[in-house]
């Protein structure tokens, strides 16, 4: 008889390989392949081409504390990658199915690890072949990378358990309504911020040299030193100092690396039962009171009549889902890691600048809204007499009140915080941050009309996103190289107005026409 | 004849006990007869389904399902049961019958019996022609079918059907509806059926139960039970026991309208 694991690690890993089905069976000698071209050539081949840097590097004495950071954050996307995909589309229904057969939830849950083990295995021996490739120039022996190999695979498996455990009890506790899967959806959004943060605070916050300091360093080893990670990071660091010696430290910190994941396996084996549950424990359903301040604005602003309702509907359908406050927090968050670590602004042009590369990205998340309800509630505005114009007219307003005022109180925090700003710059750079968001306010709109994006990971949703993230990047990095500062607030204020407006008027066009 | 499902003072409740989804549940469904559960939205037929199938632990009281306890011998009843789930899902990015041989699978259905079994659903259901096709490519009609093959891929003794027409068209269902005969009268079956629509029920059920509010509020056979409220129709009998809205106030919210 099939072990039950085996039968939903199998389906689970052809759900994961249905888009390669008709090469699903030559799939892992192909993969097997160019990992191992990979590997034994690409990887040395990469690493050839800074061999000195990194060979002074590896024996200085900020290695020795860097390769423990640089394994915690390898130990943490482990935790973090499962339990993200997980929160962007939290499907508990499948759970029915499964619980209502005669299957342990062990199985389930080891059967769901093994089914993903294979897909992230291929991100493990990228990793690994620039690590053992990595020490080749060092003369690191043959045993040597395997220890490491095995060392960095063990380590890599239990965070992915870990992550595996978590996701599932997260799961259970999350599908349960549809306010908990939005809450879902934005903590997935969430947990990108400190990853951002660290490789920000790597970029540009001075923190290599900061581990250069024997004593920073020695504190930061020691603090790392209760993470499993640091023991595979142990390994790494005593071969490269000791190349063709194995020495009997590396026995403590591969043992307890097996202890680890053994320990880990045990336990998330026992929450097994609390990790697939139908069982309700809230029977809670969200009530809204009757309109805030807030709404009476909103109202007010739409001129309290049937435009008002509309316009406090729409913002209400906006603001009562997680997932699209989310959204504020986390380009306001990416906004400050940026200046905080990258700019370090002394007046307010960076700012600016940095602002400009975000807000186009608020500009598109607000816009997204209107069709990633789905088709049906897109095209309910077709059906309604001036349907069209309605849904534009209140879209804009909607995200008008968002985009550029969070653009306006970000420049004038900033003009707070910087020291020496006039009054006049910072009411200048604020009007302009404004101007400037509420053109793309109405581009992201016109994109979304053109080519609407009824699911987050559609190629529609991806492309609403890239093109005027990317295109005013681009744009405004153009014209401060061209025409410097000014030409970034003569030219690229109006054309961004003009494109918008351009896109906005194909937009309704098309929506018009579309069937 | 043979009592098949027994439960006994089944309950279920939510929060501190204000919330009753099942409450005091007696209720005997004998071997081989198509039983018939019906109720407004939220009275508590899924979780009764629920229930039944081992999927969440009951607040008090208990239930057999073909002799078994469902507290002690869960896999046991999951073993024996079939079930069609009011709203599951399906792994999309699975193909008919990669999806009907894994249910199988879980269901241990040996292995020298299962692609034949998966074959003979697949032709019965009309789906032969799509089977290797993804599951996010069917249309809910011919998903509905694919999940119905699934409860019956192991061929059990008691099949739960959790409103298996809603979805369908009416050849679809008249398919399904014949299935269900087939499987009580030939194969022996039992069927526990929740379904809204009453035509169905009442040509198919040999006895049913009408659930309110969580509390099972009659039981018998179709004509027992209109004849017991004083009704015509099963129709009537329903809006009587479980209450309903009064013609007089159906257009009353037009009153501000006829007054202008």
């Amino acid at each position: 008889m099939t072990h039950k694991w085996f039968v939903i690690a199998q389906s689970d890993y052809r759900a994961r390989t249905s888009s390669i089905r008709s090469i699903r069976r030559y799939f892992p000698f192909i993969m097997l392949g160019i990992l191992a071209v990979f590997v034994l050539y690409i990887a040395p081949a990469l690493i050839d081409l800074f061999t000195d840097e990194l060979v002074a590097f590896l024996l200085s004495q900020v290695a020795v504390a860097f390769v423990p950071i640089l394994f915690l954050m390898f130990f943490l996307i482990f935790i973090w990658f499962p339990i993200t995909l997980m929160l962007r589309d939290v499907r508990s229904e499948q759970q029915v199915l499964l619980l209502s057969a005669p299957v342990n939830p062990r199985d389930i849950l080891l059967g769901e690890f093994l089914g993903e083990l294979p897909l992230y295995i291929i991100i493990m021996t990228i990793f690994t072949g620039f690590i053992t490739a990595l020490f080749d120039p060092l003369g690191v022996t043959n045993s040597q990378k395997a220890v490491i190999v095995t060392s960095f695979m063990i380590t890599l498996s239990s965070a992915l358990w870990i992550g595996t455990v978590i996701a599932a009890l997260l799961r259970t506790r999350l599908g349960r309504s549809s306010r908990s899967k939005d809450v879902a959806k934005a903590l997935s959004l969430m947990l990108v911020v400190p990853l951002v943060a660290v490789v920000y605070a790597f970029l540009g916050g001075n923190v290599l040299e900061r581990l250069a300091d024997p004593e920073a360093g020695t504190m930061i080893r020691n603090i790392l030193r209760i993470f499993p990670s640091s023991w595979a990071a142990g390994i790494v660091t005593q071969f490269a100092a000791h190349p063709g010696t194995i020495g009997l430290e590396v026995v403590p910190r591969l043992a307890g690396s097996i202890v680890f994941l053994g320990g880990s396996f045990w336990i998330g084996m026992r929450l097994a039962g609390r990790a697939y549950s139908a069982e309700i424990t809230t029977f809670t359903a969200a009530q809204v009171g009757p309109d805030g301040a807030f709404y009476r604005f909103v109202n007010y602003i739409g001129g309290k009549n049937s435009f008002g309702i509309l316009l406090t509907s729409t913002f209400k359908t906006y603001v009562r889902r997680f997932q699209n406050l989310s959204w504020i927090v986390y380009i306001v968050a990416l906004a400050a890691l940026m200046n905080i670590f990258l700019m370090k602004p002394q007046d307010l042009f960076p700012v600016f600048l940095t602002s400009s590369f975000i807000f186009p990205l608020l500009a598109v998340a607000v816009a997204s809204d209107m069709t990633l309800r789905g088709k049906e509630t897109f095209f309910l505005y077709k059906k309604v007499p001036s349907g069209v114009g309605k849904l534009i007219k209140t879209r804009v307003v909607q995200g008008w009140l968002i985009v550029p005022v969070v653009a306006g109180v970000l420049m004038a925090v900033s003009v707070k915080l910087i020291p020496g700003t006039t009054v006049t710059s910072g009411v200048i750079y604020t009007g302009a941050i404004i101007l400037y968001a509420a053109a793309h306010t109405i581009l992201a709109l016109g994109m979304f009309l053109l080519r609407p994006a009824y699911d987050e990971r559609g190629s529609e949703f991806m492309l609403n996103m890239m093109i005027p993230a990317q295109g005013s990047a681009f744009f405004v990095l153009g014209s401060l190289i061209m025409f410097g500062e000014k030409g970034v607030f003569y030219l690229v204020i109006p054309v961004v107005w003009a494109v918008g407006i351009g896109v906005l008027l194909m937009g309704k066009r098309r929506f018009s026409r579309m069937e | 004849m043979k009592p098949l499902i027994l439960t006994t003072d089944l309950s279920k409740y939510y929060g501190k006990g204000e919330i009753k989804a099942v409450d005091n549940l007696n209720l005997t469904v004998y071997e081989g007869e198509t039983f018939g559960l019906l109720g407004p939205n939220g009275a508590g037929k899924t979780t009764t389904v629920n229930l039944l199938n081992c999927i969440i632990k009951p607040t008090s009281g208990t239930a057999s399902v073909h002799g078994f306890d469902i507290l002690t011998q869960a896999q046991e009843v999951k073993r024996i049961t079939g079930l069609l789930a009011e709203s599951p899902g399906l792994f999309e990015k699975l193909s008919a019958r990669e999806f009907l041989e894994f249910m199988g699978a879980l269901y241990d259905v040996p292995g020298d019996i299962l692609p034949r079994r998966v074959d003979d659903l697949l032709k019965l259901f009309g789906l032969d022609e799509r089977r290797d096709y993804l599951l996010e490519g069917y249309s809910r009609g011919m998903k509905q079918k694919v999940l119905l093959a699934a409860a019956l891929v192991h061929d059990p003794p008691i099949v739960f059907l959790d409103e298996p027409t809603s979805t369908l068209d009416p050849r679809a269902a008249l398919m399904v509806k014949d299935l269900i005969k087939d499987l009580s009268q030939k194969a022996g079956r039992t069927i526990f059926l929740c379904s809204h629509i009453l035509p169905i029920v009442e040509e198919l059920c040999d006895r049913i139960g009408i659930i309110h509010q969580g509390a099972l509020v009659a039981v018998g056979t179709v004509s027992d039970i209109i004849g017991r409220t004083n009704s015509t129709t099963l129709e009537e009998a329903f809006i009587e026991l479980t209450g309903g809205i009064h013609e007089g106030e159906l257009l009353a919210w037009r009153e501000d309208v006829n007054d202008t």
